[in-house]
């Protein structure tokens, strides 16, 4: 498989002119393509750290560029500017104008591990993903991603009651990002289903729509997971000095 | 083509190129690749009614005409590595004309006077040869 | 038969609940077939599959925790076993954990002990997956030996998706040479169906992603992923997917409906779970073994081959 990687150099970086002789050579037009000179000045020293202290990204600092994350990637696959070894560079280079060029494809991680299972550096890419595209969120990069939409749903409602019903998750993702419940896709599955399935099963999956299953004695578990998270999400916002 | 001021016309010169004369002499070579390129680049010259010069340019006549060539024509810049590496050459075989590697190097030599030949030949025929400058390539493709 | 898995604790999650529900019952009904128990742990609660880790991982170790520890206080058996990839994966990975990770050991114990439960210590308890659990307690040659009905001249292409092999170091069991499970080319799936009978392609994506934590939240990634996934199966010859995973067997259901909606691309091919296909072999009728609630349905297919 070859190494995908990204070209440094991009149009809005390179600069023509319309007559041009250098040293007595007429160069006009494209022959006097030039990368422009850029001075950076706005690095973000604190980075690196910021993005260590969120959930997922502890490791960020193991790194040494091989590529082999972005060299498995599924999403890179699917779009070459998913770049997980370049994000981490700008990362841990302060480079935080750089990286928020991409910052609407940060939440875009399928969490399919090929990255940590080839990572020599026990990086834990797939982490640091989810802990770049936290920290895009928290600072107000971006709005909530449909990812975090859906892993807040799922989490509440374990929280709640110690497990998930599918249906509901599915009605709460839809509600909380402004989607009509009623796709033409999920429609025609439904009625692929309810085809064969039986009427008994139905009637069970109603039930667990309307009873949702728990778990029993939950409660004490409940306070305790809501006590640490209010704790953690403190912490994560004071290490990128939100508070 | 027809010959100008007793030049020989490209025809004659891309047929003097293949033969590939194996009697001569690493300078001998060296002399008449730099005449026949030169002569090469005339030919675009007249052709854009431009008068060649005899001036030289870093000791080569060669590239002057290189220059003159892109005046107007920047597109002409694509060969301006030919006539370079030519004068390289050039260089070579004049000075080391005992080296273990004249050879090989006599075949360079050679095929880059022939990869300029066929540059400015297909110049005449398609006048866009050489119009695209990899570098600009992000900038062509925004363009497009 | 070796008394090694014998009797076992289930932990079916919350996926087999619901849409998998197939492969719960065709779990139970493969396992009372071949004689083995599975007792549910009592009282369960869910892993927190692909999300809760994204929230905060420490918490999402705690789930599993609590469930382990649930095995190792009130259950008589030394054994759990998940045939869901998210339950089984991050069963391991709080193991791996809290053995490895002092944060995690900390965190664990001070919600276990607010909880007001006992404390999840690591190697109290051994996670296995259903495919271990049959490959190691039955094996190929006790397949053969019950078959009743073969899957002769059935194409399964098998796929085990992402959680059941990655990443490698909660698995260390796994890679440990001839016979035991690899994580670049698992084949105790190939195996067992192999021993029933199937003919087995050769299908390169067994371990590729479909998209299955971002099954709603980016759906035109999963739908492209799982195409890749349908197509090349039918491109090796295959009539089956074989799964062994309740999120990707869905998956793999939701997205063959949304391509062929949505982009008017059609594939055949037909997901079964692994212990449907065993169980057809084994002799359990296709009812018993919830071929019904497939929204991808085989039984037209089955029939054609004489297989129900």
């Amino acid at each position: 498989m070859p190494i995908h990687e990204k070209s440094l150099i991009r149009p809005e970086d390179l600069t023509e002119h319309e007559a041009l002789e250098i040293d007595g050579v007429d160069v006009s037009g494209h022959w006097s393509t030039f990368i422009e000179t850029r001075v950076v000045s706005d690095y973000n020293e604190r980075m690196e750290e910021e993005i260590a202290a969120l959930p997922g990204g502890e490791y960020i600092h193991r790194c040494w560029q091989c590529s082999a994350c972005t060299n498995v990637c599924t999403v890179n696959d699917l779009n070459p500017d998913f770049n997980p070894r370049y994000w981490i560079y700008l990362a841990r280079m302060g480079f935080e104008k750089e990286l928020l060029r991409d910052k609407d494809l940060l939440w875009q991680c399928v969490s399919c591990h090929k990255c940590t299972h080839a990572c020599p550096r026990e990086v834990v890419p797939e982490g640091v993903m989810k802990a770049m595209a936290t920290w895009a969120e928290l600072k107000g990069h971006t709005a909530v991603s449909p990812s975090a939409s859906f892993d807040a749903e799922f989490t509440e409602q374990i929280v709640a009651t110690g497990k998930i019903e599918e249906g509901r998750i599915i009605r709460g993702f839809f509600k909380r990002t402004g989607q009509p419940l009623r796709q033409a896709w999920l429609m025609e599955m439904s009625l692929r289903l309810a085809k064969h399935l039986p009427i008994l099963m139905g009637i069970k999956m109603a039930l667990a729509a309307l009873f949702r299953p728990r778990t029993r004695n939950w409660g004490k578990s409940q306070a305790a997971i809501e006590e640490y998270l209010v704790e953690r999400d403190a912490a994560n916002k004071r290490a990128l000095n939100l508070d | 083509m027809i010959g100008v001021n007793g030049m020989r016309t490209m025809a004659e010169l891309e047929a003097r190129l293949l033969t590939r004369d194996a009697a001569l002499t690493p300078v001998a070579l060296a002399d008449e690749l730099l005449d026949l390129c030169e002569q090469i680049l005339c030919h675009w010259l007249s052709h854009k009614q431009v008068v060649p010069t005899e001036a030289k340019v870093e000791g080569f006549r060669l590239l002057a005409l290189h220059r003159q060539g892109c005046k107007g024509e920047p597109s002409f810049n694509a060969c301006r590595e030919s006539c370079r590496e030519l004068a390289y050459y050039y260089n070579l075989l004049h000075l080391e004309p005992e080296h273990p590697q004249i050879t090989s190097r006599m075949a360079m030599a050679r095929a880059v006077a022939m990869h300029l030949c066929l540059f400015v030949g297909g110049k005449f025929e398609v006048p866009e040869l050489g119009d695209d400058c990899c570098s600009s390539q992000a900038l062509r493709a925004g363009a497009a | 038969m070796s008394e090694k898995y014998k009797t076992v604790a289930y932990y079916p999650g919350c996926a087999l609940e619901g849409t998998g529900h197939g492969y719960n019952r065709s779990t139970k009904a493969v396992g009372k077939k071949l004689g083995l128990n599975l007792v549910e742990v009592p009282n369960w609660n869910c892993c927190g599959a692909m999300e809760v880790k994204n929230i905060d991982p420490e918490i999402q170790n705690y789930l599993s925790a609590r469930n382990l520890g649930i095995v190792a206080e009130k259950m008589n058996v030394d054994t759990v076993m998940a045939p869901c990839n998210g339950c089984y994966h991050n069963l391991k990975k709080v193991e791996h954990d809290i053995a490895k990770k002092p944060k995690t050991q900390e965190v664990v114990d001070r919600l276990s002990q607010k909880a007001g439960h006992a404390t999840y210590q690591a190697g109290q308890v051994e996670t296995i997956h259903a495919l271990d659990w049959i490959k190691d307690a039955i094996g190929e040659d006790g397949i053969r030996a019950r078959i009743k009905n073969s899957l002769k001249g059935l194409k399964v292409a098998n796929y085990y998706g992402c959680m059941y092999t990655r990443p490698r170091n909660i698995f260390p069991e796994k890679d440990q040479g001839p016979g035991s499970e690899s994580t670049y080319k698992p084949h105790y799936m190939d195996d067992l169906l192999a021993a029933a009978g199937a003919e087995i392609v050769d299908y390169p994506l067994k371990t590729a992603c479909c998209g299955g934590a971002h099954t709603l939240a980016d759906s035109d990634t999963s739908t492209k992923l799982v195409l890749n996934l349908l197509q090349t199966a039918e491109v090796c010859g295959a009539d089956i997917i074989a799964t062994e995973c309740p999120t990707c067997h869905s998956g793999l259901e939701m997205h063959q409906v949304r391509a062929e909606t949505e982009h008017g691309i059609k594939t055949n091919v037909k997901m079964l779970y692994f212990t449907q296909l065993l169980g057809l072999a084994l002799g359990i009728s296709g009812r018993k073994l919830g071929l019904q609630e497939n929204v991808s349905d085989a039984r037209g297919l089955l029939k054609e081959k004489g297989l129900l």
